[in-house]
């Protein structure tokens, strides 16, 4: 009887050691996810987003909707060196800047995955050039995968 | 009339010797109830994960251990503790952490008839004091530049409470293996919101705020 305590004790041991993953399976990759929806009677909907080119005036490059952009969504990311970022949309050749304001906080996920930068929005102010309207989805961008904002064309 | 009085006569003798009968009953019980709750065992116990993370996690180095006394082998004040360090370097960064906790709870045996074997569910609240420091981050993004900072958060606290499932087994004479499972749940955290821990002495990974976890001990029994 007390063999089997024994070897249940040690075997349960080892195998809850066993079963810690030191290995990184999780994304560090914030961004936001922001969802399309063209309204505009005089503007057709690919013409717009074919257009779509997204930058900062700190970017050395840009992010283009024809080339990232995926069933009218396109993902960015905020600066993880601020709390708040200037994103410009630009569409046939019009611009919107679209102003966010947000707390971000790092996070050391695990000695393999490193740090993380998990960003809340409070609010966003934006120009209203050729976008009609802003609809803050999920106010906390901690992944790539969820739906964060909605922009009305 | 005359029925009425003899039962109201009734009432009064009866009354007083039943209160009184009652007292004797409930004063035997209470002396019962204080000669069953007797001292039973004092046990100490070390947490062998602490001993498994030093081959296993080198970055990291942790002692942890109780002391469980337990009384008429059904209910076990105990009283864990520990101190833990993480010392982690790498490309993008260093993280450097220590710190020491305790908690202070109570266990049921729910094989009180078996004097060798524990089987219950226990309850604890524990405290954390710890300081924790990443230096030299250097984080690369696609679009903006870099993310160089250092970070220092001494004198944190954190308090949880933990429910706990567990079993212990003599295996010889006087040293027990026991096996538990803990449901943890953070109450506070005194930490800034810019830079979280990463791991919290006693509790673990901090970004969850409800956690499971299990711990193996093999204790020694000083007692009876």
């Amino acid at each position: 009887m007390r063999i089997s305590i024994i070897l249940f004790f040690i075997s349960s041991f080892i195998l809850s050691v066993s079963c810690e993953d030191d290995n990184c399976r999780t994304s560090t990759d914030t961004r936001i996810k922001t969802i399309f929806y063209i309204d505009d009677e005089t503007s057709v909907e690919d013409d717009v987003l074919s257009s779509l080119v997204v930058y900062s005036t700190l970017w050395n490059d840009s992010i283009y909707y024809s080339k990232e952009g995926i069933s009218n969504s396109l993902k960015f990311q905020l600066s993880p060196t601020e709390d708040i970022s200037e994103i410009v949309f630009s569409a046939l050749g019009i611009n919107d800047t679209l102003t966010f304001y947000y707390n971000r906080e790092l996070f050391l996920i695990s000695p393999e995955c490193g740090f993380i930068t998990n960003y809340n929005i409070d609010s966003i102010n934006f120009t209203k050039n050729q976008i009609d309207s802003i609809k803050i989805i999920q106010t906390s961008v901690s992944n790539i995968d969820e739906e964060h904002i909605q922009i009305y064309y | 009339m005359k029925n009425i009085f003899k039962y109201i006569i009734s009432i009064l003798i009866f009354v007083p010797i039943i209160a009184f009968s009652q007292e004797n009953t409930d004063t035997q019980k209470l002396k019962e109830k204080k000669e069953k709750e007797k001292f039973s065992s004092i046990k100490f116990g070390y947490n062998l994960q602490t001993a498994s993370d030093l081959i296993f996690k080198p970055e990291r180095n942790s002692y942890a251990g109780l002391i469980d006394v337990s009384f008429n082998n059904l209910y076990s004040g105990v009283l864990e503790f520990g101190i833990s360090s993480i010392n982690k370097e790498n490309d993008s960064y260093t993280y450097e952490s220590s710190g020491y906790y305790a908690s202070l709870g109570f266990d049921y045996n729910m094989l009180k008839s078996d004097v060798n074997d524990f089987l219950g569910v226990g309850l604890r609240f524990a405290m954390a004091n710890y300081d924790y420091s990443a230096n030299n981050i250097n984080i690369e993004y696609p679009h903006w530049s870099d993310y160089t900072n250092n970070f220092n958060c001494n004198n944190n606290i954190a308090a949880w409470t933990e429910f706990i499932i567990s079993i212990k087994a003599e295996i010889f004479k006087n040293l027990y293996f026991g096996w538990s499972a803990r449901i943890k749940m953070n109450l506070y955290r005194s930490e800034p919101d810019a830079f979280s821990s990463y791991d919290i002495p006693g509790y673990g990974k901090s970004k969850n705020n409800f956690k499971l976890g299990a711990a193996y001990h093999i204790y020694f029994n000083f007692g009876k």
